[in-house]
């Protein structure tokens, strides 16, 4: 007679049949980047060496560094000044050369980033009340720019603090932040007519022929616009896949479909596109205009950049990955009115869920660190996954190992994730109080995994485990 | 019971139509709401323009503590959020004064709701009676669709 099952035999033998019961396509994942942006990386030595230990410890593959524009900050430029040579000394690098080199010390990768022009490089006769910087920024400043930054952070330039030692590769560069936005680019509009997206088409076009006349393999990302504009045309901002359309040289017909306008004479050229789906509500709430992108809205611009390559209106004639550089909420605690911690950690997988789900690759969370409430913390963000003084929120347990689950068809759940290590990952269930294996299957580590498994037919509380590592539980909502 | 459903009707009416001429109404991210950039414009009746540089969302339909309550709801509380959104009035206070307004910038229909739906101090109904006069409004309107219907024919 054969001796009688173990535990854990019956629970391998479990783990077995149900494995067989689920389609094996349903494992079928995606590649999924995480990271954040946030100024401490720029900060002091210490305070940022230490914020970048964090960020390796909950699984960061990059960090979004605002590197400026460091040249110096005459009215006129410079006599003598070679912008294109990254030596020469009317640049100083030293910070970010500093903050590049410590990122890249310990494996994460860097996406260098700048908005603002010095004062030299604003277009002439800017109007009182208009931030410095953001005027009509000259594209071919910007080109020359390019050709500095993607000289310098190619992998083959030496770094000056650190005798026969070379600065390291960065992973991108990323020209300007949210211009869409007159608090970072203008003008916005002439009369009823949109300015910046033109503007923003030569900047982006000339930074990338810098970059890449001095690095073929220099990848240049979109600025990424913020979600919201202004409905009608005169205002602050413009809404984001309106915003992208202009640039790309798109329109809708009267019929809802999308044309090319003409002339375009010098059509957008960037590897990457990049936005941020900043979401009023969950993550699942769709932005109430049609022109605003908030997390489940990507679509809106991944039609728009599917069209523009097309068409011609997006090169090089590849296709263009699209990135989120930055998203995020504020937690209560600290903020009495940003989203209670657990539903911040929720909010944070559920966001990450949903975007890998609609193709984007890479995902800059805004921010590592709450920032301090001042002037007020309406006026600033709560939204890092660890407190102001170090301390985790739930939420650095969510970026580490991030897992979803969602009803799927014919009474299954659908189970994602993101997990930390390699090795083999159990999706669990709770029944009472004990957590029983549903299904079995090998991850990589900071690789996405996505299993179907059989649900109960009631809201199921569910986790996964790989290794040493458990991830916080989901229940469908 | 006709009579009480037609007043439940009535009601329903009266929540958006007791907003003040509109101005652009903006809902903010959660934490976030002296933030101007991240402010969405909800679309209004009246047409749609920016909101004034320093709008908050103080004047919102719904507190964002709120709405997230009402969407852990599901779908019906999504919709019911959304439903606030669309019938709040100005949530823009400037300096230039709205006295039609009440004090807090709240919405009618987003006050109502908010307060049964349990506001900030979580001792209200939830989104029961909310759903309720929704459902029962529309339970009025298909009567009346189907004695209509029975008349004619």
């Amino acid at each position: 007679m054969p001796a009688p099952l173990s535990r854990r035999q019956l629970a391998a033998w479990l783990i077995a049949l149900v494995g067989l019961a689920v389609p094996a396509s349903a494992d079928a994942a995606r590649s999924l980047e995480l990271g954040f942006l946030d100024r401490v990386y720029t900060a002091d030595p210490a305070e940022r060496d230490a914020w970048l230990d964090r960020s390796a410890a909950v699984s960061a593959d990059i960090v979004r560094l605002d590197i400026g524009w460091p040249a110096q900050k005459t009215p006129t430029r410079p006599g003598g000044f070679d912008a294109r040579d990254p030596a020469d000394p009317h640049y100083d690098f030293a910070r970010a050369d500093a903050a590049i080199v410590a990122a890249t010390a310990r494996g994460v990768q860097v996406l260098a980033s700048f908005t603002g022009a010095p004062p030299w490089a604003d277009g002439r006769d800017r109007p009182a009340g208009v931030t410095p910087g953001t005027w009509k920024p000259s594209a071919q400043a910007l080109e020359e720019y390019g050709a500095a930054l993607g000289r310098r952070y190619s992998g083959t330039f030496p770094d000056p603090a650190r005798p026969g030692r070379l600065l390291p590769k960065v992973r991108a560069f990323q020209v300007w932040n949210e211009p869409n936005l007159d608090k970072y680019l203008n003008p916005q509009w002439n009369g009823r007519r949109t300015a910046a997206p033109a503007l923003y088409r030569r900047m982006l076009t000339a930074f990338y022929r810098g970059a890449r006349s001095v690095d073929s393999s220099a990848l240049v990302v979109t600025a990424g616009t913020g979600p919201f504009g202004d409905p009608r045309p005169g205002g602050n901002r413009i809404m984001p896949a309106r915003f992208w359309r202009d640039v790309l040289c798109l329109r809708r017909t009267s019929q809802g479909r999308l044309a090319t306008t003409s002339p375009c004479p010098s059509p957008a050229r960037f590897d990457v596109l990049a936005h941020h789906p900043y979401s009023v509500g969950r993550p699942s709430r769709k932005a109430l205009n049609a022109d605003d992108v908030s997390i489940p809205d990507i679509g809106k611009l991944t039609s728009l950049l599917r069209y523009a390559e097309k068409t011609g209106r997006a090169g090089p004639r590849t296709r263009h990955p699209m990135w989120v550089t930055e998203t995020s909420y504020d937690s209560s605690p600290p903020d009495p009115n940003g989203v209670e911690e657990a539903m911040h950690a929720r909010f944070l997988a559920e966001a990450f869920y949903l975007l890998s789900r609609q193709g984007v690759d890479v995902i800059t969370w805004f921010q590592i660190r709450d920032q301090a409430p001042v002037p007020s913390f309406a006026a600033t963000n709560q939204s890092g996954v660890f407190f102001r003084d170090g301390r985790p929120k739930l939420a650095a347990a969510a970026f580490r190992f991030p897992f979803v689950t969602e009803r799927a068809h014919g009474g299954k759940l659908r189970a994602w994730g993101r997990s930390p290590v390699d090795g083999q990952l159990t999706i669990e269930r709770l029944r009472g109080s004990i957590w029983r294996p549903v299904r079995s299957l090998n991850v990589r580590r900071n690789g996405t995994f996505l299993a179907l498994v059989p649900g109960s037919g009631t809201p199921d509380r569910l986790r996964a485990r790989v290794d040493t590592e458990t991830s916080l539980s989901w229940t469908q909502g | 019971m006709t009579r009480a459903l037609g007043a439940l009707v009535a009601l329903a009416l009266a929540l958006p139509a007791a907003a003040p001429a509109q101005a652009p109404q903006t809902n903010a991210p959660a934490g976030n709401s002296a933030i101007d950039e991240y402010l969405e414009t909800v679309p209004g009746a009246s047409g749609n323009a920016r909101p004034a540089q320093g709008a908050s969302n103080d004047a919102s339909g719904l507190t964002p503590a709120e709405r997230v309550r009402l969407e852990k709801a599901g779908p019906d509380g999504e919709a019911l959020a959304d439903a606030v959104d669309a019938t709040a009035p100005s949530a823009t206070p400037s300096n230039r004064g709205s006295g039609e307004l009440d004090p807090s910038g709240r919405a009618p229909a987003g006050e109502v709701l908010g307060t049964f739906a349990g506001g900030e101090r979580g001792d209200g109904m939830g989104v029961a009676l909310p759903a309720i006069l929704l459902g029962a409004s529309f339970a009025a309107i298909l009567l009346v669709l189907l004695r209509r219907r029975r008349a004619a024919s």
